[in-house]
């Protein structure tokens, strides 16, 4: 006799067991496909290669290496095997495994670009922070089209491994060069940095280029304030608040009654009221 | 009969070879004389039972080989596998004598490079008349067999094997000894080229002249009593002039016993380039007696030797043609590439038959010659196909100077192509002391001559190249194919996959342009890369010409189509057949188009901003390059401006999710059905009758997925630009990344076929914040502000990825920095779907963090309108806001009261009026409503039926239309269609934005509208007397005033400006701010007892 109890748990199991077979909806029908290939082709070693690939982007680690690991025993040696299979393992965070993986990418193709990137980020996890830096300054150096993020990543390595703060924010102001001088999270970056280095009047330089950068300056003048008063300089800090005030009092109604300038305004009366009582 | 052909199709490729005149270097491999009377020890190992190593026999009465009688591999001797592939040429030497060989008892020697799976036989040793006869019980001293050898001999095995019949009561014994393996390397360059064609083997009869082109057999020179003269002509010889031929002769292949005695005379055809035998009579006597052409001053005698059928061996082989190849070669008029032909003459009734191309092109004649090169010499006007090229293959890094034309390669080795190792090249480079290391790279370079390089403006170029290839002309890079973008060094290998098969073999082509040609001595280098450390392999030859594109040569293969449309510049791109200028022709009327921007590099994708441009103004255009207008104006190719940011007037966009399933042909027809319905929308004349605005599309908005399966280029043809053309060649298209077109990039590094395609702002070149990139951004258009997010890369396995926390900032700060009045975000991945996927499945990577994290920055930023695809299917939302749990956590309560619906009908239709296309099922209970005060609410739709309508599961109907069993949702269909969105004047100083879902079948199956108020804006005041203090006048550009409440006495008075600079400090109440710049400043009052702030503007 099945008890309640066991009802319930049996329908628990079976949506539980539903979510995990439609899991991905079309990636679960690519994977199935595949694997019906390879029942027709069981010694096609590039099957498994492909299979291993989807199953990483379906996020079952597991598998994927598996298939990675099944496709290299049966011939497959395109060096792209190796690359695929530090990235699972990277992903999977089993950084020695994908160091080793990694590593054998590079004694076959050490300038191909992207596996630079992804060796400096295992290097980074498994603490070898000055490797990291190294083969993520080789991969930024040779990538025709980077995106803001890389800027930010190695910016961070060098930061980790050597709390070199005007090298970190060099490798930022080449992006800036690069990508153009208004990204945004390069600038957050490198505000961030002046920050953490104290270079005070930078910061506010920062804050200041926002402010004349946008139409909409209410956020930027209570976020100069807010560090103006972490930093102590009550006077500016004050000046700031007002232009915030203002800039918020000339919003048309539309905007000053959004949640997000709502909160703000909350938030400018609150740090009014820290500053007048510092 | 096809294992015969196999095995003579390996004796053509790895012909025996004399040695002579040529130079060599030798080393010997090998030196055995089985004196420690075991074969451990040696290289040699014992066959089977008929093997054995024995002493006091002949041939020298001590130790030696013995096998006996014929039990196949048990009657033989072999070595072990021998690496024999770095040089040109091996010999083996030996002793040999038999005991009771009698009959057709023979021996052999032979050789296996696939590990003894099978033999090729290159010593046949016959007892009768056939092959290399011997006599029983003679002894025979440093017998001397030569192999041609190359990179494909790595692993070789000799072996000697005795099939000696044996009768009753008979032995059959074959005694070897001091065998010595020697291996060659010639400096020679060595070429076999076989007959080509059927009609390069030929035969006439000597009376009479009747030629035949056809025969099986070649008879030489007589035929059952008909005396011919036998003709064969070898074409696209890489002989360049000036070289030494050191060993020459025409290898055929037999096919009959023939044994009778023959003298043959071969004379050579003395011309420069000896075209084709015809069926003219006496075609082949004409070419050396005078008729045509003469033969040559040398003639060679053959008396060849006895031969069995179906071999192609030393017996087969002309002696020594080298006087008459020289002959050829010395001619004036001989070039690279050039043919030369022979002809066989005998007064013999005898007879040696041969096969020719018609009996299997396999055994065709084959002429093989080893030969000196002349130091490279420029060519002249082009570089044709196996020409003389330098090459450097010390694995060495060249840096960028070998590419240009003033280096000195006068150290580097040369050769004929097809250079190479590991394959059938002519000239083998070297890789390095290491077969699993070999060096990446090596270099060629090439020397041209061009009497005026004026006269030609673009290059044919062709190219075998395995792997990877980069080319340079005169030191700049114009091809480079098989290798990753960005920097290569020496250490660069080849893209994957490896170069493998048929493409070993097939030139690949290419037209680049010749704006980097000289008059004079040009230079191509090429570097080679191998595309990993082991590959067994590499290979290059090149051919270059000169050419003239004609006019109007181009022609547009893709688009053309717009991108990054702004009130004041446009991108137009499109793609040619041919690399062509790039040259756009604009102007506000059809026949004056009066503007120009082009690019004058050659190029197939072409992409050109337009700038300078007036807003909301219709611009007509053509294509042109230097020969002029290829794709002339017309009335749709046309570009319309934006209206200036901030403008309230009609838009329109079309909206299409998941559409590209033409990409690979899937669903058939749908795609195109929802298209020509839209198209029949906004056609006036069309049937939807009459509706605001027809023939106007302002954008349009792509949710992803644009191609199936894999986004890649042909199937973006497929599936975006062959059925979308006619409407992007006129509208600005915009798309966000889908997970198909995600298959086919590289995230890393930004590249790939999506990458390629669009062209979207990165630096706020729209309006909103810059972003860096084109994955996520945003623009403005009118008074809308569009943002448009990257949902793939957003989950990280439980990491969160560093994408998605700076697209989260960059979203937040965009959606706070606009002044715009309506907001759209769109990305690929849907918040809220019951459709082919769910948003309820943890599984689905991107739903569940879009929803989470990105709902509440764009809900409390004011967005208005979210579009999603993914699912195909449309599913349209109530009024909502601050739903980002699970389906079951959706509560319909208006969110006054905790719900997640926003207002007093946010649960309801959306509709402001009656549609007749509803029958009536369907209340019209009111738009949703955005007001100053109440700003809060925002439609999700799920719209990615636009290509296929499938996998929905709304209530288990199939299909199923209507409200949704999502509770988020008010409408759900899985059906084929397309989204509109249109904003209008609603009349009362605000605007109505209307989402109309329209079917493939033209019918609009649902619709909603959310009404905005004061969207006129109304001008603020600026109060600035509290009671307490006053500043007047505001604004001021000359004196302001400070009035001071009287219990009050005034310290200071300070003037910000909007960088929180002081301006100005004074205790004076009235301050001259005329030298201020115009703009806001704050000013700070200072009294005994407060402190005021003031904000004024100076004018």
């Amino acid at each position: 006799m099945i008890t309640k109890k066991y009802l319930l748990l049996f329908v628990i199991i079976s949506f539980t067991s539903t979510f995990l077979v439609n899991a991905h909806g079309n990636l679960t029908i690519r994977i199935n496909k595949k694997t019906s290939e390879i029942k027709l082709n069981p010694n096609n070693s590039k099957l498994y290669y492909e299979r291993g690939f989807l199953y990483h982007q379906h996020e079952e680690y597991d598998k994927a290496i598996k298939d990675y690991k099944k496709a290299k025993k049966l011939g497959f040696t395109d060096k792209l095997l190796y690359y695929r299979t530090a990235e699972s393992y990277y992903v999977w965070t089993k950084y020695k495994l994908a160091l080793k993986a990694s590593s054998k990418y590079l004694e076959i193709d050490n300038i191909d670009v992207k596996i630079n990137k992804l060796h400096a980020q295992i290097l980074f996890e498994l603490n070898r922070l000055d490797e990291a830096v190294q083969y993520y300054t080789l991969f930024l150096d040779n990538v025709v089209d980077p995106r803001p993020g890389d800027f930010v990543e190695l910016s961070s390595f060098i930061i980790a491994s050597q709390k070199d703060y005007p090298k970190a924010i060099q490798i930022i102001d080449k992006g800036l060069e690069k990508l153009g001088e208004n990204v945004l999270s390069l600038r957050l970056k490198k505000m961030e940095y002046l920050k953490s280095s104290k270079q005070v009047d930078k910061v506010i330089e920062e804050y200041n280029y926002f402010i004349l950068l946008y139409n909409r300056k209410e956020f930027w003048y209570y976020k100069k304030a807010k560090y103006l008063t972490e930093e102590n300089r009550l006077p500016q800090a004050k000046i700031s608040l007002q232009f915030a005030k203002i800039a918020v009092d000339q919003l048309s109604p539309k905007f000053k009654n959004m949640q997000s300038i709502k909160k703000l305004k909350e938030n400018i009366i609150n740090l009014e009221q820290k500053i007048n009582h510092l | 009969m096809k294992k015969l052909i196999t095995i003579k199709k390996l004796l053509l490729a790895f012909t025996f070879i004399f040695i002579c005149n040529s130079m060599f270097s030798q080393t010997v491999i090998d030196n055995e004389n089985f004196e420690g009377g075991v074969f451990a020890g040696t290289i040699w190992n014992d066959g089977g039972s008929d093997c054995r190593i024995i002493n006091g026999v002949p041939p020298n009465s001590n130790y030696a080989l013995e096998l006996t009688d014929n039990s196949g591999s048990g009657s033989s001797a072999y070595t072990s596998a021998l690496d024999l592939s770095t040089y040109t040429s091996v010999s083996v030497t030996f002793d040999f004598q038999t005991s009771g060989f009698v009959g057709t008892d023979d021996f052999y020697l032979e050789y296996s490079i696939n590990g003894g799976t099978t033999y090729i036989k290159i010593g046949d040793y016959n007892i009768d008349a056939s092959g290399t006869q011997f006599t029983d019980g003679t002894q025979y001293l440093a017998e001397n067999i030569t192999l041609s050898t190359n990179a494909g001999f790595s692993s070789t095995i000799f072996r000697f094997r005795s099939s000696a019949t044996s009768g009753p009561n008979e032995l059959d014994i074959l005694y070897v000894d001091n065998v010595i393996i020697t291996g060659y390397t010639s400096t020679d360059t060595i070429i076999d080229i076989s007959v080509n064609t059927s009609s390069d083997d030929a035969e006439e009869d000597v009376i009479g002249g009747a030629m035949d082109l056809t025969s099986s057999d070649l008879e030489i020179c007589d035929d059952g009593g008909t005396n011919q003269y036998v003709g064969v002509r070898f074409d696209n010889i890489s002989i360049p002039p000036g070289s030494t031929i050191n060993t020459s002769y025409i290898q055929f292949s037999s096919d009959d016993n023939d044994t009778t005695a023959l003298t043959v005379t071969i004379t050579g055809i003395d011309a420069d380039d000896t075209p084709t035998f015809t069926t003219t009579n006496n075609n082949i006597s004409d070419r050396i007696d005078g008729d045509i052409t003469s033969g040559t001053t040398a003639t060679v005698t053959w008396n060849p030797s006895s031969w069995n059928n179906n071999d192609i061996l030393a017996a087969q082989q002309t002696p020594s043609l080298n006087a008459i190849v020289q002959e050829i070669v010395d001619r004036g008029g001989w070039s690279l590439g050039n043919a030369m032909g022979f002809v066989l003459t005998s007064p013999s009734t005898n007879e040696r038959r041969t096969d020719t191309w018609d009996h299997d092109p396999n055994l065709a004649p084959t002429l093989h010659v080893e030969f000196t090169l002349p130091t490279p010499t420029p060519t002249a006007e082009e570089i044709p196909a196996g020409a003389n090229w330098r090459y450097l293959d010390d694995g060495s890094d060249q840096g960028t100077a070998w590419t240009a034309s003033a280096f000195d390669d006068s150290s580097w080795s040369y050769g004929i192509a097809e250079l190479g190792y590991g394959d059938t090249q002519v000239t083998s480079v070297g890789f390095g002391p290491d077969p699993n290391n070999k060096y990446p790279t090596t270099y060629f370079r090439k020397e041209f001559t061009i009497t005026d390089h004026t006269a030609w403006n673009s290059l044919d170029v062709e190219a075998i190249r395995d792997d990877g290839m980069v080319v340079y002309l005169n030191g700049s890079e114009i091809w480079r194919d098989n290798m990753p973008v960005g920097a290569i060094n020496y250490n660069t290998y080849a893209s994957s996959p490896e170069i493998s098969g048929t493409d070993e073999t097939t030139w690949i082509t290419n037209n680049v342009t010749a704006s980097g040609l000289i008059t004079g001595t040009n230079v191509i280098a090429v570097e080679i890369h191998q595309q990993r450390a082991a590959s067994s392999d590499i290979s290059f030859n090149f051919k270059l010409t000169p050419s003239v594109l004609p006019v109007g040569a181009a022609t547009v293969t893709r688009g053309p189509y717009l991108q990054t449309g702004t009130s004041s510049s446009v991108i137009v791109k499109w793609s040619t057949n041919n690399p062509t200028e790039s040259i756009v022709n604009y102007g506000t009327s059809l026949g004056a188009l009066s503007s120009t921007e082009s690019d004058l590099t050659p190029k197939t994708k072409h992409e050109i901003t337009l700038s300078g441009l007036t807003p909301n103004t219709k611009y007509y255009y053509d294509l042109e390059n230097s020969s002029g207008v290829y794709l002339p104006e017309s009335s749709d190719m046309f570009i319309i401006t934006a209206p200036t940011i901030g403008t309230d007037t009609f838009v329109r966009a079309w909206i299409l999710g998941d559409p590209g399933t033409e990409g690979n042909g899937t669903y058939p027809g749908d795609q195109k059905s929802v298209r020509d319905a839209y198209y029949a929308y906004v056609d006036e004349t069309g049937p939807t009758g009459s509706i605001t605005n027809p023939n106007q599309t302002d954008m349009v908005l792509f949710l992803g997925d644009n191609a199936y399966n894999s986004g890649t280029q042909s199937e973006y043809q497929a599936g975006f630009f062959d059925v979308y053309d006619e409407i992007l060649k006129n509208t600005v298209a915009w798309s966000t990344l889908g997970n198909h077109d995600g298959y086919s990039v590289d995230f890393n590094t930004q590249s790939g076929p999506y990458y390629d395609i669009f062209s979207f702002p990165t630096a706020a070149e729209a309006g909103g914040t810059a972003s860096g990139t084109e994955e996520y951004y945003s623009f403005d258009y009118a008074n809308i502000h569009f943002i448009v997010l990257q949902s793939n890369n957003v989950d990280g396995g439980g990491n969160e990825p560093a994408f998605n926390t700076a697209q989260k900032a960059w979203l937040t700060t965009d959606i706070n920095a606009t002044t715009q009045d309506w907001i759209v975000a769109f990305f690929h991945h849907p918040p809220y779907t019951k459709g082919s996927h769910d948003s309820d499945n943890a599984g689905e990577n991107g739903i569940f963090t879009m929803r989470e994290q990105y709902l509440p920055i764009l809900e409390a930023g004011g967005v208005d309108l979210v579009l999603s695809g993914h699912s195909h299917s449309y599913e349209r939302s109530k009024f909502v806001k601050g739903h980002t749990g699970l389906s079951g956590t959706f509560n319909p309560a208006q969110t006054t009261s905790g719900g997640h619906t926003v207002g007093a009908n946010g649960n309801l239709s959306g509709r402001t009026d009656y549609d007749d296309l509803f029958d009536g099922d369907i209340l019209n209970d009111g738009a949703y409503l955005k007001t100053d005060t109440d700003l809060d609410g925002a439609v999700y739709i799920t719209a990615g039926s636009s290509g296929k309508a499938t996998g929905a599961d709304f209530d288990g109907e199939n299909p199923y239309n209507g409200p949704s069993t999502l509770p988020v949702m008010y409408y759900s269909a899985e059906e084929l269609g397309s989204t509109i969105l249109e904003i209008e004047d609603d009349g009362s100083g605000g605007q109505n934005m209307n989402i109309k879902f329209l079917r493939e079948t033209g019918t609009i199956d649902d619709y909603f509208t959310i009404n905005k108020s004061g969207i006129t804006l109304s001008t603020g005041s600026n109060d600035l007397d509290n009671g307490n203090i006053k500043v007047f006048p505001v604004p001021a550009n000359s004196l302001l005033n400070i009035d001071i409440n009287q219990g009050e006495n005034l310290k200071n008075i300070k003037i910000y400006d909007a960088l929180g600079k002081v301006v100005k400090e004074t205790q004076n109440k009235q301050i001259n701010v005329s030298s201020l710049n115009a703009g806001l400043y704050i000013v700070q009052i200072s009294t005994d007892k407060n402190e005021y702030f003031k904000n004024i503007i100076i004018e």
